[in-house]
């Protein structure tokens, strides 16, 4: 804001024997003792426009174009000079429009890196590579088999894979119901690996959960997969539904690890999927679990399981309670579950899993490994 | 033509898969051009003069940009946090975009500052009206609580609806 020298005229008007100049003289305004006024950026009502005749712009693009400030020593250069002097050059880097810009560069990075990151490591591969994994065979990369989709439908891939990615809990689990599970076991674990690795969404109360929970734990606990079990084993594609957390394990571990879905029976051998070569890529050692970080009971049971013993549904229940201390409350078909995601990382060697809601499944992984 | 430039328009909202991929191209793109006015300011050897003409205070180039980047970020805060879109689940994309956008805006304030012109604030308070200020931030309260309640209502029947 420029700083007005104004001269006040209002004693010099109506008085001019007490304040006039006197006769013969120039009529001074300090001589003739009207006050200075140097601070009061006084307007006056008959003239509108800047004193001076010049408008705000061009006295501030005059003011910019002077060297030193205003003490006009030197010229005022044209605008249309070839050749930019140093302040010029300085009042650009200097304009504050310079850090809207910069603020806007840095929000837009923020928004691009987190929008790659969000769809390259986003669950949605991810969790599609678990659900043709878990969907043994019945369903490959391409969904190209027409047996294995619902008639009614006519999603493609990008088309699931989209739905999952921004369905909510119910469309989520009528979407894996539909095309993808023969029953509605599978279509409950298969929405439980959708919701262990795809994000911290809030888990709705399922009664063919707890179901299949129940039927899991009498199949094991007699020691017979199908005795006293009330799941369906019609279907010998499905039947990998009947298996215990052990039976896997033991399969596990006498199968030859190899990498991509060769392993997986009726899979095509030529189209690996993304996640799992991002998988195997991105992780060459399992992942370990911080003892120090662990409660002491949590500790005390790693310590006391070599991690060449198997776990049984005894000892993977009672790891339940110890999960519950560390992390949201899970039910226990979530490690039937989080046993299988802990088979197939084990397959491709990689316990690199998605978001701090599979801790968990680290902790059962590196209990079983 | 019309139709089906209409239709692709149309696909394309519809297409999830073309909305991530456009999640982060479009701040790519922002990200692009912001990066190169920036060192457009820094340019003292090549062209300095134009940038000087650009940049300057009261350029009318300088505030077609900010219009344009006023305008980009409307479509990306569209793109990126729009139903169904990164930012609707992501909130790094989501808080980001409303960042660019309310930083082209400041821009634009800026702009308006450094070429001797009232804010728009300043604009707004003195704009002639008939109304008193309180009528009017009611009219727009009420505004704004009747959208939310019919957005609310709408997102109500489409979770309950078989």
């Amino acid at each position: 804001m420029p700083t007005r020298v104004t001269i006040a005229e209002d004693g010099a008007a109506g008085d001019p024997a007490a304040s006039g100049p006197p006769e013969g003289t120039a009529a001074h305004p300090i001589t003739s003792g009207s006050t200075l006024d140097l601070f009061t950026p006084k307007a006056s009502a008959s003239s509108p426009t800047p004193r001076f005749g010049l408008t705000r712009q061009a006295a501030k693009t005059l003011s910019s174009r002077h060297v030193g400030g205003g003490s006009g020593t030197r010229p005022i250069e044209p605008p249309s000079s070839s050749s930019s002097s140093p302040a010029q050059y300085r009042d650009i880097v200097a304009s504050p429009r310079l850090l809207g810009y910069l603020l806007n560069f840095i929000a837009s990075l923020i928004c691009m890196v987190s929008a790659i990151k969000f769809e390259r490591f986003s669950h949605q591969q991810y969790w599609f590579d678990l659900l043709v994994y878990f969907s043994d065979g019945r369903i490959d990369q391409n969904l190209t088999n027409p047996a294995n989709l619902n008639p009614d439908s006519e999603m493609n891939r990008s088309e699931v894979r989209t739905r999952l990615l921004f369905a909510t809990n119910e469309e989520q689990q009528d979407l894996v119901w539909g095309p993808v599970a023969s029953n509605i076991y599978e279509a409950s674990m298969l929405y439980d690996v959708a919701v262990i690795v795809g994000g911290p969404e809030p888990r709705l109360f399922n009664p063919y959960r707890v179901r299949l929970l129940q039927d899991v734990i009498a199949s094991n606990t007699t020691e017979s997969p199908t005795s006293g079990s009330t799941l369906p084993t019609s279907n010998p594609s499905a039947s990998f539904i009947t298996q215990t957390p052990t039976s896997l394990l033991d399969e596990a571990e006498t199968t030859t690890p190899t990498v991509g879905p060769t392993m997986l029976p009726g899979l095509s051998t030529d189209a690996p999927t993304k996640g799992m070569e991002e998988s195997v890529a991105g992780t060459s050692a399992p992942t370990m679990v911080d003892t120090s970080s662990l409660a002491p009971t949590e500790e005390k049971y790693i310590a006391t399981n070599s991690p060449t013993s198997l776990p049984t549904v005894a000892n993977l229940t009672a790891i339940l309670p110890i999960i519950d201390e560390k992390s949201r409350p899970i039910r226990a078909v979530d490690y039937w579950v989080s046993c299988r995601v802990c088979l197939f990382h084990k397959y491709f060697n990689s316990a690199k899993l998605h978001g701090q809601n599979c801790h968990y499944i680290i902790n059962i992984f590196s209990c079983i490994r | 033509m019309t139709y089906t430039l209409k239709s692709m328009f149309v696909s394309f909202l519809n297409n999830l898969e073309q909305k991530m991929r456009a999640a982060f191209i479009l701040p790519a793109i922002g990200c692009s051009v912001t990066f190169l006015i920036i060192v457009a300011h820094f340019d003292s050897k090549y062209f300095p003069d134009v940038w000087r003409e650009i940049f300057q205070d009261g350029s009318r180039s300088e505030l077609y940009i900010i219009y344009a980047l006023i305008a980009f970020w409307i479509a990306g805060l569209y793109i990126c946090t729009g139903i169904h879109s990164v930012g609707y689940v992501q909130a790094n994309v989501f808080f980001s975009s409303w960042a660019a956008f309310a930083t082209s805006l400041m821009g634009l304030k800026l702009w308006r500052e450094s070429a001797g012109l009232p804010s728009l604030f300043q604009k707004l308070a003195n704009h002639t009206r008939m109304t008193s200020k309180s009528s009017q931030i009611s009219f727009l309260f009420v505004c704004t609580i009747n959208f939310s309640f019919h957005t609310s209502t709408l997102t109500f029947f489409k979770i309950t609806s078989p």
